[in-house]
């Protein structure tokens, strides 16, 4: 009988897997703090937020010797059913990673008060909710300024995901930072409609660069790899990266990335968990707080010169000071005073 | 050994056999594993709702799936027509404010009206053109997805932003809790009642009799006059219809908006749950706890030992392979 021989060898199975020493049981000193991570669909691997906010969290277990735990989301519907599954098993706090999950966080922090949970990139109206959001208006302020001293053409474009309020911060930014420059730099903006369609972030930037821009700031998720593909064809011509340091993707072809450190926020609200302090209800992380900023130009060193290095270092202590207050929307940036440098 | 029990006997080797081989890939113990695996499913009340909640999403299209089964027909699209229900459910929902008593009935109709047609036309063209209705309902599954993403980011649009979702429904269209900081709701309730319905339709009801004798012995029906085009139709209908609620209590009663990944593949799942329930609506009932208590366990087992939840998926799949593979192999014999 087949299948009584195959239940045979599966209880011989466990019953020896049960005395093997490879199989040691996972056992947590009594007080651990446990810190728990739900992704959003884009996942580990994504090489952009998801990728930072658990680079952060790996630090938390090294550093503040907390026990960490990452679930990810294969479809929408996972959000809640992970979340859940975290509050049930009374993690100290339960981290959710995207603006995509804030109605889910809103849910599950309703149905669990004593739980508490932080979100990266969006405000949920909780108690027991940390919202974790970032100036990414500083940020692309600066590489704004980058640009509109390296462009040839006056002209210079941004591309972004969905036209969005969270998106429209880093055109603001940008745009900003270009006028701060020279006023009469174009500035054009476009958006994809999505932030995973590498075809279409390829198709615009081409369509932007054609129109004689001749740097394209890609704010667009996955859709952002597009425009870093078309611009390893143009010639004198360039991409600005974003979220993680993009810069290698196309070694010199990526003037900077605008490297915003979800990393770092996850970290800090670990380190007020593992110290059993109260969390920030709403952290945001600017130029000031090292949460936003511009990579090293390891490659592009080139045409990033030290006296444009000297400038955006200007900038960014003007802007660190209170005195650049950089427009985060498109009504700001229509009353943004430039500040002489 | 009768039939049932070596089913059973299959579905415990898989699970139990093929688990603990994963869990050992993985380095893990398998008393660790379906330890914290029950211990999450079953461990504290909350815990019990989570299994039973997913045990009420799987209840309702693996009730669809059985009908249509009963019938004689494979309708591997029910994971599309709950899609589609929820969709439509989310969308009146959102749009339509109206009191508690006319919203959660209208928004459950809508569900179900939407998934039945989804469920009828691979069972329109099974009756009218002799379609091959696993072809069809698989292939609209992907057309489902589509469909819905298109219409709630398109002409349907009320505002999501950045996500493929519907507005959120008004609290009035928000079915009761059950157990209050839980998301079990009263779609539990339902869907035993809808269970114990179905279970007297297809025994003591003449369109019951017809539907098991167009699925059990065709051309003997056929001759004793049973229409086997009205049938198939009428029986993939309803197996869309039943599906399409599944969906609408989800946007109801857990995510309280649609959202085009609302399923974690719960259509696919329940085609497992009504073969190891023997396609017989109590047995499915008891099929879906044990299945709802994989889902909500699996991740519980990953948090905690460690296991990755693919395991549970792993399973799953090799139980419809095993079980729908032995019907097809068993009809093949009689044909």
């Amino acid at each position: 009988m087949v299948f009584r021989r195959g239940a045979h060898l599966a209880l011989a199975l466990v019953v020896l897997c049960a005395l093997a020493p490879g199989c040691a049981r996972r056992q947590l000193p009594p007080g651990t703090v446990r810190i728990g991570m739900v992704t959003d669909v884009g996942g580990l691997g994504d090489r952009s937020f998801n990728d930072s906010a658990y680079a952060g969290l790996q630090r938390a277990k090294s550093d503040l010797h907390v026990d960490t735990t990452v679930l990810q989301s294969r479809s929408a519907a996972d959000y809640q059913i992970n979340m859940t599954v975290l509050a049930n098993k009374e993690f100290d706090e339960i981290f959710a990673i995207g603006f995509l999950m804030a109605r889910d966080v809103q849910e599950v922090a309703e149905r669990f008060p004593e739980r508490h949970f932080s979100i990266i990139d969006a405000v949920v109206d909780e108690p027991n909710v940390t919202a974790v959001t970032f100036k990414e208006e500083e940020g692309s302020f600066l590489a704004g300024a980058l640009a509109g001293m390296t462009t040839k053409t006056k002209s210079i474009a941004f591309l972004g995901g969905i036209d969005i309020p969270l998106l429209r911060k880093f055109e603001a930014g940008f745009t900003a930072g270009a006028h701060e420059i020279d006023p009469s730099i174009k500035v054009q903006a476009k958006y994809i409609g999505s932030f995973d369609d590498v075809a279409s972030g390829k198709e615009l930037a081409g369509v932007l660069y054609d129109q004689g821009a001749d740097i394209v700031y890609a704010a667009a998720g996955k859709g952002g790899l597009g425009a870093i593909d078309q611009v390893k064809t143009r010639s004198g011509a360039y991409v600005i990266g974003v979220d993680s340091d993009q810069d290698g993707l196309a070694p010199g072809k990526i003037l900077t990335s605008m490297v915003k450190r979800v990393d770092a926020g996850v970290f800090r609200v670990s380190q007020a968990v593992a110290a059993h302090k109260p969390r920030p209800v709403h952290l945001t992380l600017g130029l000031k707080e090292g949460g936003v900023g511009l990579t090293d130009f390891k490659y592009t060193r080139g045409v990033v010169t030290d006296q444009k290095i000297a400038v955006l270092n200007k900038l960014r202590a003007l802007i660190v000071a209170g005195t650049i207050v950089v427009p985060s929307s498109r009504e700001e940036l229509a009353s943004f005073k430039r500040v002489p440098l | 050994m009768n039939r049932t029990a070596r089913d059973l006997l299959i579905v415990v080797v898989l699970v139990f056999g093929v688990g603990s081989i994963a869990m050992l890939l993985a380095h893990v113990s398998p008393l660790d594993g379906f330890g914290a695996l029950f211990d999450g499913a079953f461990g504290t009340r909350s815990e019990v709702a989570e299994t039973l909640t997913q045990a009420t999403n799987l209840l309702f299209p693996a009730l669809g799936v059985a009908i249509a089964f009963r019938a004689g027909l494979f309708n591997i699209g029910a994971e599309g027509q709950l899609l589609l229900g929820g969709f439509a459910a989310g969308w009146i929902g959102a749009e339509l404010p109206l009191p508690g008593y006319v919203a959660i009935p209208l928004v459950l109709l809508a569900g179900a009206l939407a998934g039945g047609a989804w469920g009828a036309i691979p069972g329109f063209l099974r009756a009218r053109f002799g379609a091959n209705e696993v072809i069809a309902t698989l292939m609209l599954n992907v057309v489902a997805t589509l469909l819905a993403t298109y219409l709630v980011t398109g002409p349907l649009q009320q505002g999501g932003a950045g996500a493929s979702e519907t507005g959120v429904l008004p609290k009035a269209a928000h079915l009761p809790d059950l157990l209050p900081g839980s998301h079990l709701t009263s779609a539990f309730g339902l869907a035993l009642v809808l269970a114990f319905v179905l279970r007297w339709v297809l025994q003591r009801t003449v369109f019951g009799y017809e539907l098991r004798a167009a699925g059990d012995a065709p051309e003997a029906a056929r001759r004793a006059g049973i229409d086997l085009g009205r049938t198939a139709l009428v029986a993939m209908a309803l197996s869309g219809a039943v599906a399409g609620l599944g969906g609408a209590t989800i946007v109801t009663g857990e995510l309280h908006r649609f959202n085009t990944g609302l399923s974690p593949g719960y259509g696919f799942i329940a085609i497992a749950v009504a073969l190891v329930g023997n396609l017989d609506p109590l047995w499915i009932v008891v099929a879906s706890i044990a299945f709802g208590m994989l889902q909500s366990g699996g991740i519980a087992m990953q948090a905690e030992a460690g296991v990755p939840r693919e395991v549970v998926s792993l399973v799953t799949g090799l139980v419809i392979l095993a079980l729908a593979g032995r019907r097809v192999v068993a009809s093949r014999r009689i044909a």
